[in-house]
């Protein structure tokens, strides 16, 4: 059930707790996240990482993939997470951005789901001390938003290049699983490694000054978990 | 003996023209990049262009990806919006309230031969048939528009044409032959059309006793068919008898506010004297009044339309254009062709329009004749598939009168005269008493209406053929089976598509992504 979200506030909400790495809450249950550039070192070494467009603006967006199947998280097993990092999008759950001006960040709002069953009066962390200042957790969520927000932009910027030079594709992954429908993995892009590598050298030599290529290259390097995500798709399918 | 072709002269710069020389010069890019071949492009200083209708069929995708013109830029520069298809409001009797239909633009997968039709036939569903196989005419009751944001330019989850604004379109055109497409351009008036002993075009006579030589001439020139009319004298041949339609009142609105939301169809409303059009742009609403000035004079359709807008007429900035009803006997002589309404214009009642330019253009540049002694087999090739294509547009608009039920004015009720039915309309729908339209009634590769569009039309208009039989258990089953397919591909579609005008503004906003 959907709840109306409210503006976090410090009287409000001076008593709000919030309860960690409970992982099986419905918050976490995406079977993808956005993802920022900044992130992408570290992510790569647990998750698929791929492009996709915004829904609501069309624009290209980095997307780590966490299922392959509506909604389901694999990497969500027995109340466990199975990765080491996590991205900056699911640590900012359950809270989320209220912005009214989509393009200025000074408006943004940290916003809270009343209804959240992570939210408690005794349990967990609390989000404002005793003076009504933000809580170290707090600070913590502000600073996620922050590193989103102004990723968000950069990344944008990146993946137009990519596109100016005829690098991003719509890929189709192929696998054969049973019972899988291709849904889930529809409408994303990749990149085009043989427009890559025929890139004139200008356009190379540019590519990695600006940091683009080292990225792509990371990009490139996460499909492996692709294979991965397949066989705990299967395991949980034959646990059913 | 004769010559190659190098040169080909259009003459006028309204979207005809322009259009014309956008096809010839994306077709044949490598050979104009080499000096191969040349596009010249003349129209006059002085003479203000005919705006052809505001309405695109889906073609207009093609042919601006065609050009190289990318949607977003043709979208945010022309005003333009979405068009689904048309809805058609009081054709089928006198009060135009009480009963409507669509023309819609998607395919609807294993109609074409008619079996869906029949299947609605013969279980008294016939006049549901549009929504029963579609989700098009719902998408168009809701406001819709018929893709996301995510799609790509010219992608779409429905099939699709534009509302636009030609004035706007002509432009971007212009700038788009000169500067990408190396299209030659002059301004000049042309003084006198020089032709040879056969009667062919040699030149143009420009000021200053400058003559513009060419291989090939497009009259481009709109009414006045300056080539093909007045130098080479090809006759003039009315179609008002069939299509009594002859001027048209028109007029800009604005939206009762900034954010009302954008219909995806063109409205065509029938009156008591011929039918008002309502297209959607961004920021103002094209209305026309149609009518025949042989059975309704000015005054009378000033008001009607007035009334329809729900306003006082003296309010009402109105222009009146007349034309007639008609076209060339022949559209391609000697080494000149008319596009556009050199060629010859009827009434916009399904903005056949400028989806005859689209189709002209391409005809001419895929089959560019190389070699002036091509030139009679060209042309005769061209003439014998445009004449069939006016002859079959001529037949779908007149279906539309044809069937009605209306009786409010001499008008409608000539309109049914079997004398003013054109003979292969009579044909058709002697045999559409007894079947629905299949593709095979209709011989030509790329027919203009297919049987889809007429099989709209007849259910729209209640005009149901007498099967005789029962339907068979395996249409029955197939028949179920699309109904079920389409009710969940409506209902998807309505909760994922964004309303037209939140869709446009985003387009103007971010734009559409090319992949």
């Amino acid at each position: 059930m959907r709840h109306a979200t409210e503006i976090l506030d410090s009287k409000k909400h001076q008593h709000l707790h919030i309860i960690n790495n409970r992982w099986s809450d419905a918050c976490y249950q995406a079977d993808n996240v956005n993802v920022v550039m900044s992130e992408l070192q570290n992510l790569v070494h647990d998750y698929p990482i791929f492009i996709a467009k915004n829904p609501n603006t069309g624009q290209f967006q980095l997307r780590a993939l966490l299922g392959l199947k509506g909604g389901v998280n694999l990497y969500v097993k027995d109340g466990q997470w199975r990765a080491h990092c996590f991205p900056l999008d699911i640590l900012s759950r359950p809270f989320r951005l209220f912005m009214p001006e989509s393009d200025n960040m000074e408006t943004g709002a940290i916003a809270i789901d009343p209804g959240s069953a992570l939210i408690s009066e005794n349990e967990g962390e609390p989000l404002f001390q005793a003076d009504g200042s933000a809580s170290a957790r707090l600070q913590r969520i502000n600073q996620i938003f922050s590193a989103l927000v102004n990723g968000q932009q950069q990344s944008a910027e990146f993946l137009q290049r990519l596109h100016q030079l005829g690098l991003i594709e719509p890929v189709s992954i192929n696998l054969t699983l049973k019972n899988l429908p291709n849904a889930a993995i529809d409408g994303l892009y990749g990149i085009n490694e043989d427009k890559l590598s025929a890139l004139p050298s200008e356009a190379l030599i540019e590519c990695h000054k600006n940091g683009d290529l080292y990225a792509v290259h990371l990009m490139l390097s996460s499909s492996v978990h692709i294979e991965k995500l397949a066989r705990w798709y299967e395991e949980q399918e034959s646990d059913l | 003996m004769g010559h190659t072709i190098a040169v080909i002269v259009i003459v006028g710069g309204g979207t005809a023209g322009w259009l014309t020389a956008g096809y010839l010069a994306a077709e044949h890019r490598e050979r104009v990049a080499q000096g191969d071949l040349r596009i010249v492009l003349c129209e006059s200083p002085n003479i203000p262009t005919v705006g052809v209708g505001e309405g695109t069929w889906p073609t207009m995708r093609s042919t601006l990806a065609r050009l190289g013109i990318s949607e977003t830029q043709f979208m945010v520069r022309c005003n333009a919006t979405f068009k689904q298809g048309s809805k058609f409001s009081g054709w089928r009797h006198n009060n135009s309230s009480e009963h409507c239909y669509y023309h819609p633009f998607a395919f609807a997968p294993g109609a074409e031969d008619g079996s869906l039709a029949s299947y609605c036939a013969l279980t008294n569903q016939w006049q549901g048939f549009s929504t029963l196989f579609g989700a098009q005419q719902s998408v168009c009751e809701a406001q819709l528009a018929p893709k996301n944001i995510t799609h790509a330019e010219f992608d779409g989850a429905l099939n699709y044409g534009y509302h636009l604004d030609v004035t706007a379109f002509g432009v971007l055109l212009s700038e788009h032959c000169q500067s990408v497409l190396g299209v030659e351009h002059i301004v000049a008036d042309v003084q006198e059309v020089l032709q040879d002993e056969c009667g062919a075009i040699t030149a143009l006579r420009l000021p200053d006793n400058q003559e513009l030589k060419g291989d090939l001439f497009v009259d481009c020139t709109g009414f006045k068919s300056l080539l093909l009319g007045d130098a080479l004298r090809v006759p003039f041949r009315s179609e008002a008898h069939y299509l009594f339609n002859d001027t048209a009142l028109t007029t800009h609105v604005n939206y009762p506010a900034p954010d009302s939301e954008i219909d995806s169809c063109t409205h065509a409303r029938a009156t008591c004297h011929g039918w008002i059009w309502d297209i959607g742009l961004p920021h103002r609403r094209g209305v026309g009044h149609v009518f025949s000035s042989g059975y309704a004079d000015v005054e009378q359709v000033a008001t009607t339309l007035a009334n329809h807008l729900g306003t006082d007429e003296a309010g009402l900035d109105f222009r009146k254009i007349s034309f007639a009803p008609g076209r060339r006997d022949r559209i391609w002589q000697a080494n000149c062709v008319a596009i556009g309404l050199s060629a010859g214009f009827v009434e916009p009642l399904e903005a056949s329009a400028l989806v005859m330019i689209e189709l002209s253009a391409m005809a001419l540049a895929e089959g560019l004749p190389r070699h002036t002694s091509q030139l009679p087999i060209i042309a005769k090739r061209f003439n014998a598939a445009f004449l069939y294509r006016w002859d079959r547009v001529i037949d779908f608009l007149k279906l539309h009168y044809a069937l009605s039920e209306r009786d409010d004015s001499q008008y409608w009720r000539d309109h049914r005269k079997t004398t003013s039915l054109p003979e292969s309309l009579q044909e058709l729908l002697t045999l559409w008493r007894y079947q629905a339209p299949r593709s095979s009634d209709f011989p030509m590769a790329r027919e203009v209406f297919q049987s889809l569009s007429y099989q709209y039309v007849l259910s729209g208009l209640g005009y149901k053929p007498d099967l005789g039989r029962e339907p068979t258990p395996d249409l029955i089953e197939r028949a179920q089976h699309a109904i079920a397919h389409n009710q969940q591909v409506t209902n998807q579609l309505i909760h994922q598509l964004p309303g037209n005008r939140e869709l446009i503004n985003k387009i103007h906003r971010y734009g559409l992504s090319t992949i």
